[in-house]
């Protein structure tokens, strides 16, 4: 048993028990003083459970245009009848070339061939070969009003918009659809119009309301501080929502996706026991290439994939000492016990400042401040190569470089140090395959499967004597590198590189701190 | 990295077992070469020389032949049809130019595979044919003085055979030679020619010769061909200045080449060819040599029938004489308990024996717990220590054999301040609704001043060898990277608001003597919005200066000249510090016609802080 409905259908009830059997939701909202969208939600609500019934009836709603309204106040003529007098002037017949100097017709902007076809149409004239003679034109007989006409003046006289729908007069039918595409004259909108009636439950519900058995639900939309402040919450019935729906959007202000991966990576290197280091982007070639006995005609250096800095072009080579055993182990292996590149190095190229090309430039210096071991060692930064741009490409890209100094460091514990941090970052297959890289022996290509394709991840090995001896360093040096562009393009799902650096905000405030579960 | 197709078929006939195409694939990753993929590939020939190119179904054919530069409006004006074949494509390894050819990769996987093990013997036979080298050549003026050649006997060429010849040449060109650099590589029909061979210099503009891929054109002179030919036109660079070009002359007039531009038509192999002379000149002995050694060594490996010999040539110089190749073996002590200190595996001497064998090296044993005595053939290039063998202990034991492991020992790990406090900083601003950006720290000097109104700095980081007009110095502040990526934004929704922590570089308070520039860490935002005042960005740079732990009795904004900013609008954020007051940052409305430069249709207001100096260490 009801004993109380919501506002909206308690009211919706009332109206439709005074305004009698299939009521527009228009005349609803007049009896109801509800809103056409609470009242129209309310009628849905009590149709579902079986008290109304809604009935959409489409009709055309017809709105006069410019010149339909003014044929309505007798201030123009329909273009077919201007043409059908000028044919009564020239004795009911005449060419279409002849009409075409006709004034009258020049000036309303008549096109007698283009009306010639509509004439025939309304059965007023035939024409033929050219030729359009009016029907009785000869017996100097005006056509009577035609169904246009007819249209026009019913639309006028309901004062220029008015409701047909298909049980309207035949003649008034048959004028719109002669008017169809003149929107000068007419326009016709095709719309619908909701009736909503009682079911035999409703009107025994209407009964009860008007009986007053039924009362109004009073409802809140929301609690507000008065109602917790004077304690009426209490007497309160809350709207109940439908939770289902959803609701505007809101983003967070976020962090850059490959920060993340950068801030993942120092987080995985720090739980790992490694120290942070770095190094200047403007760097001498010295510490990017000759200390890592890449020697001076290497194609890396050359000016094709290297950024050479004009100013500053040189900075002063570090202590002398130094810098003869790297001249010496790069030109015979020193006491290194290698063959060396056997050429001849030149300091002035050592000098000269590159943008770093990868972080190992990092790892040096740290082994070259301290050269003892345990010591394990990690750099993030920007690194430089001179490329052109393009999805894959650009000249400045992020960099991870690691070493660990350790007497019982070994190729095995290299692989199981980038197993480790690859399975931190969240990937769990690694794979790790023959490589070749200047300044390591063993090197490795680190691979990681991710979404089910293989990725080149990093470059690892452990470093040449040739490297680490001249810095007084005489235990293995496990060393490698890897970008983290890559990283973050297969957690987040970015197929160019240049999404990166020049993106697009609105994929950035879409990128999900969680990224891409793959 | 160039990608090499090897023919399968090729490849199975030489490694004398019978292996899966997929097993051929899975070693080849196991000894180092990365696998694009086994196609099948189309060959062409070109109409206008005998030059071939193998498509993959994917590629299209070039509308150019590059030998004889000929172009067709169709690929068909150029290229005939010459069969198709199934290859396994490789990235070249530049660091190994023993295995571009199906010869040296079958000499090395036989090896792998235990089919072959140990250093191959060539027994070159003793010299019948000589190369006299004219003293004009090794005159110390003279920039390519070095050349050594090479016979292959009773080799059977066919088509297949004398393609890979040429890849071959192709590719130790590019890899070893540095593109003709260091060193340029021929091969000649040996029964064109007449002992002796002069290496000797001819006249530019008298001398005449027909080049190779010359077609029915008349011999022409070094000059024509060097501003005509293809190859020609390619390496001219190298011959520059010299009005008198090397060449290799035959007895009997014949011309073998041009070195290092081209050979003849005349001495060139062909499907008739039996034997072959190679020959390497250049300037880098090294190179030279290496180059000698692989070019002899696949030529021998590449006979499918196994029955090419090798047989040494005279090189007379002036002042000494050399029969090459030398095939001079390198030998190395390598200690087996030092190699598994290094590797982490447990190998025992004899494993190391066995390893060093697989991978075609020759090993001298004295006796377990003392080291091997390893000889390493002569056309490796990438040994020169210890512990290149020991490299090659590891592969040949197989990278996905190896456990891995950790380090036993503890260190404390720690991160630097600098990379904490810019964390500290973006968290900030995210918590008031800025979304992170990250741009480059290279710009150009119309980005970052002139668009900017700002004077161009007299000392700042510019690159010699930029290589985009965009990207031509080292960015100072962060200013213009944010609007460029405001001007890349602009049909996104308003309000915008945007930051970057990032790098810059800056000598600005730098001594005049000091060649290093300081890098800054920065954090810039920006707010673009239909009002975007300086009142908003006020409230927010004090916010970031409240977290950032800077207390505000130390900060003074005063109101200086900034021509990016609109006039009354800028501030500049000191800090007082014990014995100085240090700009650092600054908040402003941005210039209308700073605006207009960038394309930028709504207000933008710009804040910096600076968070610190980059520290590279504890």
């Amino acid at each position: 048993m009801i004993e109380k409905l919501p506002p909206h259908q308690y009211r919706l009830i009332k109206a439709l028990g005074t305004g009698g059997d299939k009521t527009t939701v228009e005349q609803l909202v007049a009896l109801s003083g509800v809103d056409q969208a609470l009242i129209s939600a309310a009628a849905v609500e009590l149709a579902s459970a079986g008290y109304t019934e809604i009935e959409e009836q489409p009709y055309t709603e017809l709105r006069l245009g410019e010149l339909g309204a003014a044929i309505g106040r007798g201030e123009a003529e329909l273009p077919e009848r201007l043409l059908a007098r000028a044919l009564l002037v020239r004795q009911g017949s005449a060419t279409v070339k002849d009409l075409m100097d006709d004034k009258k017709l020049v000036d309303a902007g008549i096109q007698p061939g283009k009306f010639a076809k509509k004439l025939v149409e309304l059965n007023w004239a035939t024409f033929d070969q050219g030729t359009l003679t009016l029907i009785n034109g000869a017996e100097n007989q005006e056509p009577s009003a035609c169904d246009i006409e007819a249209a026009l003046t019913a639309v006028h006289v309901s004062g220029g918009v008015m409701n047909i729908d298909s049980k309207s007069d035949p003649r008034i039918l048959s004028g719109v659809k002669r008017l169809k595409g003149r929107k000068e004259l007419l326009v016709a909108r095709d719309r619908s119009r909701k009736y909503v009636s009682l079911t035999y439950e409703g009107k025994l519900l209407a009964a009860q309301v008007a009986g007053g058995t039924i009362t109004e639900l009073i409802e809140a939309s929301e609690l507000t501080p008065e109602m917790l402040s004077d304690g009426s919450w209490r007497k309160m019935q809350f709207r109940q929502y439908d939770v289902s729906l959803s609701a505007e959007k809101a983003v967070p202000g976020k962090s850059h996706p490959l920060v993340r991966v950068i801030e993942q990576t120092r987080l995985a290197f720090l739980e790992l026991g490694f120290t942070e280091a770095s190094c200047p982007m403007a760097e001498m070639a010295f510490w990017d290439f000759d200390a890592l006995f890449q020697p001076q005609d290497h194609p890396a250096r050359e000016m094709q994939d290297t950024f050479y800095c004009k100013t500053p072009s040189s900075y002063p080579l570090p202590d002398q000492e130094i810098v003869e055993r790297v001249r010496q182990t790069h030109e015979d292996g020193w006491e290194t016990g290698s063959r060396g590149w056997r050429y001849k190095w030149s300091p002035e190229r050592a000098a000269q400042v590159v943008l770093r090309t990868h972080m190992t430039a990092s790892s040096i210096e740290a082994i070259a401040r301290n050269p003892h071991a345990p010591q394990k060692i990690f750099s993030i930064g920007r690194v430089f190569r001179r490329e052109t741009v393009d999805y894959k490409h650009l000249p400045e890209f992020m960099q991870v470089d690691g070493i660990i100094i350790d007497e019982k460091a070994s190729f095995a514990s290299l692989l199981g140090t980038l197993e480790t941090f690859y399975h931190r970052m969240g990937i769990p297959e690694v794979a790790f395959k023959p490589d070749f890289f200047p300044y390591t022996e063993p090197s490795v290509g680190v691979q990681i499967k991710w979404g089910g394709q293989w990725f080149e991840m990093a470059g690892a090995g452990v470093f040449r004597p040739e490297v680490t001896e001249p810095f007084g360093c005489k235990v293995p040096v496990l060393a490698w590198g890897g970008g983290l562009e890559r990283l973050a393009m297969a957690i987040y799902n970015v197929n160019s590189i240049k999404d990166l650096y020049q993106s697009d905000l609105d994929w950035l405030k879409d990128a999900r701190l969680s990224g891409i579960i793959p | 990295m160039p990608v090499i197709g090897i023919s399968v078929a090729r490849l199975h006939e030489l490694l004398k077992s019978d292996i899966s195409q997929e097993k051929v694939a899975e070693l080849l990753e196991q000894i180092g070469c990365d696998v694009e993929g086994v196609v099948n590939v189309r060959r062409f020939i070109s109409k206008h020389s005998d030059y071939v190119i193998e498509v993959t179904p994917q590629e299209s054919l070039p509308l150019t032949d590059p030998t004889s530069g000929f172009t067709g409006d169709r690929p068909q004006d150029v290229w005939a049809e010459a069969g198709e074949e199934t290859v396994v494509r490789l990235d070249l390894l530049p660091v190994r130019p023993d295995i571009f050819d199906a010869g040296g990769l079958a000499r090395a996987l036989r090896g792998y595979m235990g089919v072959e093990t140990g250093r191959r013997d060539y027994s070159a036979a003793t010299p019948t044919w000589r190369v006299e080298v004219d003293a004009r050549i090794t005159d110390p003026r003279f920039k390519r003085p070095l050349i050594q050649c090479a016979i292959i006997r009773n080799l059977e060429i066919d088509d297949n055979l004398l393609r890979a010849i040429m890849r071959l040449q192709e590719n130790l060109h590019w890899a070893l030679c540095r593109d003709r650099k260091f060193a340029s590589i021929g091969a000649y029909d040996l029964d064109t020619l007449e002992n002796p061979i002069r290496y000797t210099l001819v006249d530019r503009h008298a001398f005449r010769f027909k080049p190779l891929f010359w077609g029915q054109r008349d011999p022409v002179s070094p000059e024509t061909m060097l501003t005509e030919h293809p190859k020609g036109i390619d390496y001219a660079h190298l011959v520059e200045g010299m009005d008198e070009l090397p060449a290799l002359l035959s007895a009997n007039e014949n011309v073998l080449s041009l070195p290092p531009i081209i050979n003849a038509e005349e001495t060139k192999l062909t499907t008739n060819t039996k034997n072959v002379l190679v020959d390497v000149t250049g300037s880098n002995e090294r190179v030279v040599e290496k180059a000698i050694s692989i070019l002899a060594t696949s030529l021998v490996e590449l006979d499918p029938r196994g029955q090419a010999t090798l047989e040494r040539v005279e090189m007379a110089f002036p002042d000494r004489t050399l029969t090459t190749p030398a095939l001079a073996v390198d030998e190395f002590s390598v200690d087996p308990a030092f190699a598994q200190r290094w590797l982490g595996i447990d190998i025992s001497h004899q494993d190391c024996v066995e390893l060093l064998n697989k991978m075609r090296h020759e090993v001298v044993d004295h006796g377990t717990g003392r080291p091997l005595s390893v000889r390493v053939p002569a056309y490796r290039c990438d040994i020169m220590h210890e512990v290149d063998l020991v490299e090659d202990i590891a592969i040949a034991y197989g990278y996905h054999r190896i456990k891995p492991e950790l380090v036993p020992t503890f260190t404390a790990g720690q991160g630097l301040a600098i990379n904490t406090r810019s964390r500290q900083a973006a968290a900030a601003l995210t918590g008031l609704g800025f979304t992170e950006c990250l741009s480059l720290v290279l710009t150009s000097e119309r980005n970052h001043y002139e668009k900017m109104r700002r004077e161009i700095s007299a000392r700042r980081v510019t690159l010699a060898n930029p290589i985009s007009q965009d990207q031509t110095m080292m960015r100072e502040n962060l200013h213009s990277s944010l609007l460029e990526l405001l001007a890349l934004n602009t049909d996104h929704p308003l309000p915008q608001r945007i930051f970057e922590v990032g790098d810059v570089v800056t000598y600005a308070g730098a001594p005049a003597d000091q060649p290093r520039p300081r890098e800054v860490r920065m954090i810039g935002g920006a707010i673009c919005a239909t009002r975007a005042g300086y009142a908003g960005g006020r409230s927010v740079l004090d916010a970031l200066l409240h977290e950032m732990g800077i207390d505000s009795a130390l900060i003074e904004y005063r109101a200086e000249p900034n021509p990016s900013a609109l006039e009354g609008r800028s501030a500049t954020v000191y800090r007082k510090d014990s014995e100085s007051v240090l700009p650092i940052g600054e908040v402003f409305e941005v210039h209308p016609e700073v605006l207009e430069n960038w394309r930028l249709n709504n207000p933008v207001l710009l804040f910096n802080l600076v968070l610190g100096d980059v520290e590279y260490h504890h």
